[in-house]
């Protein structure tokens, strides 16, 4: 009896908390998207315009929807990428790296290794991409398992080495010296991974990669939650100590989740670069790394949410960029949209008198039940 | 290629390149380290820069008759605030961090890229706002020396002022009551605030420090390395100065030799050109110097830990030997 009376009052905390977290969730992002009509509202010089295109523009027309898939895809990869790393309370960054050297072997298999067959050339180079990936995590996970270096800052570093040596083989080796920025093509009009129907406004394109892209979130999500390691893991990130004194082994933990992580912001950048490029001309980190991070926190840690989270995200730059090309703002504001947002939704303290009252209402209401309940069993 | 080598290397242009690239890695490199003594990773330094560097450049635009002073001036105060706000939302909002850091370093990059377009029409940069940079100066008699006058005299006031600050910054965190709280509280915030140091507070504090740094960095960027704000001027300097202090452990005169050792790549790489190495293979040498260096530390308070530990351990042991003997 006192058992499940107990059981009872723990599932209404439970909601209490669940809601109060989905609250903060609605507040967080209204304060975001508030935040932007106001700064649209007062730049543009056609304010109804650009709030138009930037809530709805990809809903207008097939093109527009496209290029929303196509920002979605990348942010799926390196958002679940980021919830395995910080499952475990990894801060690795290097995903920047490893996704601008997932592109850059894809570049490499499908120019001289299998050039014009994409048949071999998807399949080898989402395999190299994965592996060169996990290589760019490894090694600052490595110096930590050796030398207790800051996986944060050599990370971090690792970002600036991939992207300086990439550009170098570049301008050094890959290009195309009937051009100036870029590489030989793989293609002859499209993109190997897409198929493309329509024309103007009305081109829909069909991405392939959003169904890998999908599949490693579902894998990832079974890892987390249904297996013995992903359990193991996500002990390590919620309390290291704890971990290692039930023997979990913290530090091959560490080791195997980055190097999951870096295998899955290898093959986003293979896709993205199969997805949308028919030669290679990356010469700057593309962003999406870091985007990850944000994703992440969005989602909780849970690959489950970032499909979502990703396809939020991207819409509210689809709109921007819609938006940008015809009016006048800087696409820009989605940063700042999302840097307000990260803010306040993890803010452990913002909200908090309105939780204590929603605990408070809970545990009432709670009694009450109780106390009813008695009377009818006294009678 | 070795000849070329040796070409730049005795080439006092050289050298007067490094001394005017350093600062404004140094300077943040500098606030980053202070944050750290107190316990605070400054992540967002990259973002402050940007910030303060266009709210400066912006102010003298518009209110400060394009004085650059007026913009060193803002940018300090705005690279505070920033400050000030790391520390709001991560102490008394309890968010992690490293995450605020990186939230700042979003509403850096997009932020200064929209209002910048907002206020002068352009995407990229603000070059039709020409602010103007800071004097250089030239020392007397040590312009007058031959070598050493062509590489130390004649730098950009900002450039001074950002050595100077290594020793400043030295005094504040060994020499006063402050540096000491602050180094306390890095240490054991428990500790300190079990003898009535706030720890909340002497953090806010470091990060604001730390910020006006960042501030004077972002305003060098403008003011002393070019006239206009750039869309992404920093370049990532706020985060090679957030390296710089890890690989010299936070205190500031090794963060500030790891930053000049930075210096010293970014120089070589302006003046690779003719040496048959590609530029780009030269801008990765920093970043290894960094692992490397990190590595090296990391070896190195690990040894220095064991043999404290070790000692610890040993004078027990001479303890209860003599407690035995006396019995």
């Amino acid at each position: 009896m006192l058992k499940e009376k107990l059981a009872a009052l723990n599932l209404a905390n439970m909601n209490a908390q669940q809601k109060h977290s989905l609250l903060r969730m609605a507040v967080s992002i209204a304060i975001g998207l508030g935040l932007a009509t106001l700064l649209i509202l007062l730049t543009s010089d056609k304010p109804m315009d650009s709030l138009r295109y930037y809530f709805t523009a990809p809903l207008q027309n097939a093109s527009y929807f496209s290029y929303w898939v196509q920002k979605t895809i990348p942010l799926i990869f390196t958002g679940t990428a980021v919830c395995i790393m910080f499952s475990a309370n990894q801060f690795n960054l290097g995903l920047e790296g490893s996704f601008l050297f997932g592109g850059l072997v894809a570049a490499v298999i499908n120019i001289y290794i299998t050039p014009f067959n994409p048949a071999l050339g998807i399949p080898l180079s989402l395999v190299a991409g994965a592996l060169v990936g996990a290589l760019i995590t490894f090694i600052p996970a490595l110096l930590d398992r050796l030398f207790n270096a800051s996986v944060m800052v050599t990370s971090l570093m690792m970002n600036y080495i991939c992207l300086w040596f990439s550009t170098y083989l570049l301008f050094s080796h890959l290009k195309d010296p009937r051009s100036s920025k870029n590489s030989y093509n793989w293609a002859e009009k499209d993109p190997i991974m897409v198929l493309k129907f329509g024309k103007g406004n009305q081109q829909l394109t069909i991405y392939f990669s959003i169904l890998i892209a999908l599949l490693v979130v579902v894998l990832a999500w079974f890892f987390l939650y249904r297996t013995k390691t992903g359990y193991k893991l996500r002990t390590v990130g919620v309390n290291h100590n704890f971990a290692r004194y039930v023997g979990i082994n913290a530090v091959s933990i560490a080791i195997v989740v980055q190097l999951i992580g870096g295998a899955i912001g290898g093959i986003g950048g293979a896709c993205e670069i199969m997805s949308n490029y028919i030669n290679y001309s990356w010469v700057d980190l593309t962003g999406f790394g870091w985007d990850g991070v944000t994703i992440a926190i969005f989602a909780k840690n849970n690959p489950k949410n970032v499909p979502l989270a990703a396809i939020f995200i991207a819409f509210l730059r689809t709109g921007a960029m819609v938006m940008s090309y015809k009016t006048n703002i800087q696409n820009d504001l989605t940063s700042v949209i999302e840097g307000v947002v990260i803010l306040f939704l993890l803010a452990e303290k913002f909200l908090s008198k309105t939780y204590r009252k929603m605990i408070v209402k809970e545990t009432e209401e709670n009694r009450r039940l109780e106390a009813e309940m008695q009377k009818k069993e006294a009678n | 290629m070795f000849e070329s080598f040796v070409q730049i290397l005795t080439n006092p242009n050289f050298y007067s390149n490094v001394v005017a690239v350093t600062p404004p890695i140094l300077l943040a490199a500098l606030g980053c380290a202070v944050a750290e003594k107190s316990n605070s990773t400054n992540m967002g330094m990259e973002g402050i820069m940007l910030i303060s560097s266009l709210t400066g450049v912006l102010a003298s635009y518009y209110i400060g008759h394009n004085n650059p002073w007026l913009e060193l001036v803002v940018a300090i105060l705005v690279g505070g605030l920033l400050g000030y706000l790391v520390a709001f939302f991560a102490l008394k909002l309890r968010v992690d961090i490293i995450l605020v850091g990186i939230a700042m370093n979003l509403l850096g990059s997009g932020g200064t890229a929209f209002f910048m377009y907002v206020f002068t029409g352009d995407r990229s940069s603000t070059n039709s706002l020409q602010t103007g940079t800071l004097p250089q100066i030239n020392i007397p008699f040590i312009q007058d020396i031959p070598v050493l006058g062509k590489i130390l005299s004649g730098q950009n006031v900002l450039t001074y002022v950002s050595y100077v600050m290594i020793f400043v910054l030295s005094y504040l965190v060994f020499k006063t009551k402050l540096g000491v709280r602050i180094r306390a509280v890095g240490e054991n915030a428990n500790a300190a605030e079990s003898v009535g140091i706030s720890s909340v507070r002497i953090r806010t504090i470091a990060l604001i420090i730390s910020g006006m740094l960042g501030g004077m960095a972002g305003a060098f960027m403008s003011s002393a390395y070019v006239s206009y704000f750039a869309k992404d001027i920093t370049a990532g300097r706020g985060f090679i100065g957030l390296a710089a202090c890890s690989m010299g452990g936070a205190n500031p005169v090794p963060t500030a030799l790891t930053s000049i050792l930075f210096g010293f790549f970014y120089a070589l790489s302006n003046f690779a050109r003719n040496t048959g190495i590609s530029d780009n293979l030269i801008k990765m040498w920093p970043y290894m110097a960094t692992i490397v260096g990190v590595v090296i530390y990391s070896i190195k308070k690990t040894n220095d830990e064991k043999k404290r530990l070790a000692g610890e351990a040993g004078e027990i042991v001479k303890k209860e030997h003599r407690h035995s003997e006396l019995h």
